[in-house]
């Protein structure tokens, strides 16, 4: 006859560790940090379809899933581009919530064609 | 997951607050060195002794005049807490090359899961020398590790042999847990505490064979799933798993003081209540958590009269923010402080959620305290932790400017 054993998950460790509040903060942001990914680096082709997507869009106000990089993160927001400022190399979208973004065009990984419908009329918040 | 083919091992580092400051300064070396508190702010014990001042009779946690009484000769050295948790995390990200499993147990020790690892690094017993290697060349520490299968052997294993061995590794499994780890007393199986010991002690149960061979049922029914664990340790079971994100998934945020003399009026704890309140809500934005639960702990000052507290209470909606912390931290502590003299306090916050969603509540300005809240922490990471304080914290029996320079009572 086998015996049952207690299955306790990590509580036998967790229980009875000892830990100073800065050494779990240090190392929570270690974590963090190594979940940290690198710009993705585009390539010609990749360039050249982003800035025909971002033309037509322009033009159209049609609504996009927009890719960017922040700080180590790819993030995206739904919505469209309102406005692009060549000195500052900046666009200005508006996102399915109204919310008005700001982003380096430098940091744009991915245009992807949406449409506003399959987030219903509202929409919902797409920034993470 | 089959127990049987783990290896998990249990690297722990020597004498390591001592080992660092020995690295970091070669004129120490070959001499006896203590690292301690300083005796004049209440905290002059000896937080850890190199090996050669060990040998003078120098023990962990004794008071500093004694250990200068033992070790005339040892220089005493102030310790640096922030160095030391960096090297910590430096031991960590080497150890990382072995296993992505690798799960910091305290400052000093880690626990590994190196399963899988074998066909890159060589079995266990040749990893373990590889990683000694690496740490001693990279940080001068040496480390000592304990290998099973499981963390409760790994950790015996090292506790009870490496640390007393040349090699500073051995490894406890199956086979020769009855030969080594049975014969050992009662109460240096982990988890068992001089209470412990002596109610074993009182049925009889002088070693950890004792303890593994008694009939479980009637450890638990004595003590219940304690009693089991514990039967189960002597025996040399243990399920659980290395968990690197162990840290993660935090439960509670927990911030208390040694206060530097006893407070005794109601108006000197509402200051430190109130910045502990603020590191407390402080880590909280931080790890973009809220609590529900308030809690308050204080300790007399009478060692002989052992008097103090630890309550709770729930709130109606989770909070980070540090005057509503605060308040319930304060009406808490008025109703269970007796008005004897304080010498240390906590305060707690648990029962913790996601800050992306907030109650709106009609009756206060959520959004504005929350904003509040993110700009002052926004303000101290860019500046510095006393960048923007309350003015209370000017005052005689404020500790914040003391707090900031310091992690774990020590100056960093």
């Amino acid at each position: 006859m086998k015996e049952q054993y207690l299955q306790r998950g990590n509580k036998l460790w967790e229980g009875s560790r000892m830990f100073l509040p800065e050494h779990k903060q240090a190392l929570i942001d270690w974590q963090k940090e190594q979940q940290k990914v690198t710009k993705p680096i585009l390539d010609e082709q990749e360039l050249d379809v982003l800035n025909r997507t971002l033309h037509t869009a322009l033009v159209q106000q049609a609504s996009l899933r927009i890719t960017y990089y922040e700080e180590g993160h790819l993030l995206e927001i739904v919505g469209y581009v309102d406005k692009f400022f060549e000195s500052r190399k900046e666009l200005r979208i508006v996102d399915v919530s109204e919310q008005i973004h700001h982003l380096q065009i430098d940091n744009i990984i991915q245009f992807a064609w949406t449409s506003l419908d399959e987030y219903g009329e509202k929409g919902v918040g797409s920034r993470d | 997951m089959e127990i049987k083919n783990r290896a998990i091992f249990l690297v722990d580092m020597e004498s390591f607050y001592a080992s660092v400051e020995k690295a970091d300064d070669p004129t120490l070396k070959n001499r006896p060195v203590i690292v301690s508190g300083d005796p004049k702010e209440r905290n002059g014990v000896v937080l850890a002794a190199c090996p050669l001042a060990k040998r003078m009779g120098v023990k962990n946690a004794i008071r500093l005049w004694e250990a200068q009484e033992k070790c005339p000769e040892a220089v005493v050295v102030r310790p640096r807490m922030q160095r030391y948790i960096d090297v910590s995390l430096q031991i960590t990200e080497i150890l990382e090359r072995f296993t992505d499993q690798v799960e910091p147990y305290s400052i000093d020790e880690q626990f590994l899961d190196v399963t899988g690892s074998e066909k890159l690094f060589g079995p266990p017993w040749e990893m373990a020398k590889k990683m000694q290697a690496a740490i001693r060349k990279e940080t001068h520490v040496r480390a000592r590790i304990g290998i099973g299968p499981n963390k409760l052997l790994a950790k015996m294993a090292c506790e009870r042999f490496s640390k007393k061995n040349k090699k500073g590794i051995f490894e406890l499994n199956e086979s020769n847990l009855e030969c080594h780890m049975w014969p050992l007393p009662v109460e240096d199986l982990h988890g068992v505490g001089s209470k412990m010991s002596r109610h074993l002690r009182n049925m009889g149960i002088r070693t950890i064979g004792g303890l593994a061979t008694y009939p479980l049922s009637i450890l638990k029914k004595r003590w219940g799933i304690s009693g089991q664990v514990l039967w189960e340790s002597a025996n040399g079971i243990d399920a659980s798993p290395v968990r690197r994100d162990s840290h993660d998934g935090q439960k509670a945020i927990g911030h208390g003081m040694t206060l530097p003399r006893n407070y005794e009026t109601i108006s000197e704890m509402k200051v430190v209540l109130l910045e502990l309140s603020e590191e407390v809500c402080r880590r909280a934005r931080l790890n973009d958590v809220m609590g529900t639960t308030v809690s308050v702990g204080a300790r007399g000052a009478n060692r002989d009269v052992p008097t103090g507290f630890h309550r709770q209470v729930t709130l109606y909606h989770p909070t980070n923010n540090t005057l509503d912390v605060y308040a319930s931290a304060l009406t808490l502590f008025q109703r269970f402080w007796d008005g004897s003299p304080i010498r240390k306090i906590s305060v707690g916050l648990s029962n913790l959620c996601s800050d992306k969603y907030v109650q709106l509540d009609l009756f206060q300005d959520v959004t504005r305290k929350r904003n509040l809240g993110y700009t002052t922490d926004w303000i101290k990471n860019k500046f510095g932790d006393t960048a923007i304080i309350y003015a209370s914290s000017l005052t005689s029996a404020a500790q914040a400017f003391h707090r900031a320079a310091k992690i774990g009572g020590h100056y960093k």
